[in-house]
């Protein structure tokens, strides 16, 4: 998980660098390339919060059916 | 019920995605990047809508001590967290292309920011006291004082001198936009509405269950000690 998240950092930095390099050629496709860039970076990042929400809920049911299994096997009951 | 308008939303986001890249025209001033107003203000609504749900929980929970209404509460405030990051996150990289920076300390992104991180107190302070009814009481009253910022964070444009644009849909003379860019939007408020609600509702009733079973394991505690 972790080299996933250091690796998806990495590629936005290079997202983010690679077109100021670009640009500096002074072309008008370059300026199209990076705001494209821009623009799947922000809806790419929706998806990765929604996706972090479920994941998250995701978690608290296991959590909680794991407790419940382990209360269902306590001698207590 | 959640996971059927959670789905659903997703099938509406996709849907929206197709109209972003493929159906509706580039803005003749700001060309591409226009675009993510598309994620842009679906995300600033999901994150005022949430945020706004967690201050009218966190009154009726002041008011009638129910358990159930704080834990709405709870549910509503980790969407607007996540959501208040996907904002926090489209609008610098749209202020990178539009400003020549991405973060700058004016009045409507300041009081978001300062929005998002009172409702981060508002979970911490849930877990900062001893007995976690008084936490619940003091984060419901962090919760109602935030939700001030929301009606000020709309306005800052109007009131202060701004960089960041009025809008062009809510206003008083009708919306500025072309009818394609206003029906993308639409499109895209729906359906992360839709994704928003699902979520919330599978949330909450996972944290009912969660209440629930603590209470049934304190009662057998009890009974066993």
């Amino acid at each position: 998980m972790r080299r996933s998240l250091i690796g998806l950092l990495l590629l936005t930095a290079i997202a983010l660098s690679l077109p100021g390099q670009v640009t500096a050629q002074g072309s008008a496709t370059a300026g199209s390339f990076r705001a494209y860039v821009h623009v799947l970076l922000a809806f790419a990042a929706g998806w990765v919060l929604i996706a972090a929400w479920v994941f998250q809920i995701g978690r608290k049911v296991n959590l909680l059916a794991k407790r419940m299994e382990e209360d269902g096997a306590s001698p207590h009951h | 019920m959640g996971v059927g308008l959670s789905l659903a939303g997703v099938a509406a986001v996709l849907f929206t995605h197709w109209m972003v890249f493929f159906w509706v025209p580039t803005e003749a001033t700001q060309g591409i990047m226009q675009r993510i107003y598309y994620i842009h203000v679906p995300a600033a609504w999901i994150t005022e809508l949430a945020f706004g749900f967690t201050a009218l929980f966190s009154c009726i929970y002041l008011w009638l001590e129910d358990d159930r209404v704080d834990a709405a509460a709870v549910a509503a405030a980790e969407g607007g967290l996540y959501f208040g990051i996907v904002l926090l996150i489209a609008g610098p990289l749209w202020g990178r292309l539009a400003w020549g920076t991405y973060w700058t300390w004016e009045p409507r992104l300041t009081l978001t920011l300062l929005l998002w991180f009172i409702f981060l107190g508002y979970f911490l302070v849930r877990r900062s006291t001893k007995n976690p009814e008084r936490g619940k009481r003091f984060a419901a009253v962090i919760a109602i004082m935030g939700a001030v910022d929301i009606p000020m964070i709309h306005m800052s444009v109007f009131w202060f001198r701004s960089l960041h644009p009025e809008p062009v849909v809510l206003r008083a003379e009708g919306p500025t936009a072309d009818a394609e860019f206003v029906i993308t939007l639409l499109v895209a408020l729906g359906a992360y509405t839709l994704v928003f609600l699902g979520l919330f509702l599978l949330r909450y009733a996972v944290e009912l269950a969660e209440r629930e079973w603590l209470r049934r394991s304190a009662r057998t505690t009890e009974v066993t000690t």
